[in-house]
């Protein structure tokens, strides 16, 4: 399936996206995992000030296929989460890249250049693909 | 990737599936969204295709009494225009599958077993003295499941009468110029039929009823459907380790027929079964799974078995086992854990969705 991945942020390999606004690092999952993950039925979500550390489990998302760890992009804090989201888990299929975010995180904005930029990460997906 | 292929697959494809391999064969697991094709069901029309069923045949006059042994139901008093729902057990009253029986004459019939268990249940009946023949590519079969199934069904076949038959009767049926079958069964809860096409039909039928309203829907959908009825699923709530008493499946035995297993299952009848299957629906948000345990005040007493979303209740349903003396009952408060959450769940009775609906049926 074709798709875009929007340059104007970085991947992991676990499939999130990490994109800095305002000096936060506002985190969700791509357009590629919500494909594999078929409809979003729950989502759960570390609460503000919530310690979070790049690489590790921070929340998960359920579908009614499977259940799949968050991780973190990066160290931080959490700021806030998508409380939209939390009561409308579809946005995540519908929107995965605007309104289907899933938290922000007060963190270290220069870790994202660590990340994989989005032509990396397409490459990545194409060989992930079934 | 599986080797058995639906004559449908092309098809499958073109309507942009995700495919599954299930028992060898390459089924769609779904097509818009789980979902989406789930409510399809629930509200208007869908249309499955489920030819990854076994289709094993017997003719001739020992059928009736290989059957007769192999399978739990009463063989002998079935028509040849019915169908029935049956067991095949192990002599320990284990169960090898469940299968759709459909008399199809004086000594002809089909046994329509899951794909996985096609050779197991092929040997149970060899073994009692019966010589099914695999006709795996001769149909496909179509569920067409819903409220609006039969108004879809009469679209494409005018002239048919099919929708006068009663719930579990069949009757044979043209399907351009080919000689198919239809039948008055499912595993959604909906009213509908499950249609037994030649292969070389397969593509324009299921075209012409997609054509006429219905919806395709995949594997997906039909576990959540049959999850919301509390339909039993093998290598879920049976198998081999499982009896049919403990998975609530005794109105499947006749009891007074001469069936393998049949000695067994007497003494746990007498005895009681040892554990028995609940259902749970969560009062917490989130989705329980296949293998998550049950508590209750801290302790744990039973083991989920099938899990997932409802749509319809938009929440999360369970089946699961429990040991006898810590069955919970109806109207008990259960937590379920879910990779190290509890989530608040209570007992109820299945179906999780009410027959109060005109549509549906068992």
């Amino acid at each position: 399936m074709p798709s875009e991945v929007p340059n104007d942020r970085r991947y992991t390999k676990e499939h999130e996206w990490a994109q800095e606004r305002d000096g936060r690092i506002v985190v969700g999952i791509t357009h590629f995992a919500q494909d594999q993950l078929g409809d979003v039925v729950f989502v759960g979500l570390p609460e503000a000030g919530t310690e979070v550390q790049a690489g590790q489990p921070m929340g998960e998302v359920e579908s009614t296929k499977s259940v799949s760890d968050v991780y973190s992009p990066v160290n931080g804090t959490i700021i806030e989460r998508n409380a939209e989201v939390e009561s409308n888990p579809e946005l995540i299929n519908n929107d995965p890249y605007g309104s289907g975010w899933l938290v922000s995180i007060d963190g270290d904005v220069a870790a994202l250049e660590g990340l994989m930029s989005a032509q990396e990460y397409a490459t990545a997906t194409e060989q992930e693909q079934p | 990737m599986g080797q058995r292929k639906t004559p449908l697959l092309d098809l499958h494809v073109e309507l942009g599936a995700k495919l599954t391999e299930f028992g060898g064969w390459d089924m769609p697991l779904q097509y818009e969204g789980i979902i989406a094709e789930h409510n399809a069901v629930r509200g208007s029309c869908g249309l499955f295709d489920v030819s990854h069923l076994g289709k094993l045949r017997l003719t001739g006059p020992a059928a009736q009494d290989a059957l007769q042994q192999a399978l739990t139901c009463d063989v002998s008093a079935l028509g040849s225009d019915q169908a029935s729902y049956a067991l095949v057990l192990t002599d320990g009253a284990g169960c090898i599958d469940d299968v759709f029986v459909y008399r199809l004459g004086d000594d002809e019939w089909m046994v329509v077993p899951n794909a996985s268990n096609v050779a197991a249940v092929a040997q149970a009946i060899a073994e009692a003295g019966g010589q099914p023949a695999d006709e795996w590519d001769r149909y496909a079969i179509l569920a067409l499941q819903g409220p609006d199934s039969f108004a879809v069904f009469t679209k494409v076949f005018h002239g048919s009468d099919a929708t006068a038959l009663p719930l579990h009767r069949w009757t044979y049926l043209d399907m351009s110029g080919h000689q198919g079958i239809v039948a008055r069964t499912g595993y959604t809860g909906e009213r509908g039929f499950e249609l037994y096409v030649p292969s070389e039909v397969a593509r324009e039928v299921a075209q012409a009823l997609l054509d006429s309203g219905a919806t395709p829907a995949g594997l997906g959908a039909r576990d959540t459907l049959r999850l919301e009825m509390g339909y039993a699923l093998y290598g879920h709530e049976i198998d081999l380790e499982t009896n049919p008493l403990e998975a609530g499946l005794g109105w499947a035995i006749k009891w007074d027929a001469p069936f393998r297993g049949r000695d067994a299952l007497l003494k746990i009848r007498e005895q009681g079964p040892k554990r028995k299957l609940f259902g749970c629906k969560l009062t917490d948000r989130g989705v329980p799974r296949q293998g998550y345990e049950v508590s209750r005040d801290g302790e744990t007493v039973g083991t989920i078995v099938s899990g997932n979303y409802s749509p319809t209740l938009r929440t999360g349903i369970a089946l699961a086992y429990a040991p006898i003396d810590k069955l919970p009952r109806p109207g008990d408060q259960v937590e379920i854990q879910a990779r190290g959450r509890l989530l608040s769940a209570d007992i109820v009775k299945p179906p999780f969705i009410r027959d109060d609906r005109s549509s549906t049926e068992k």
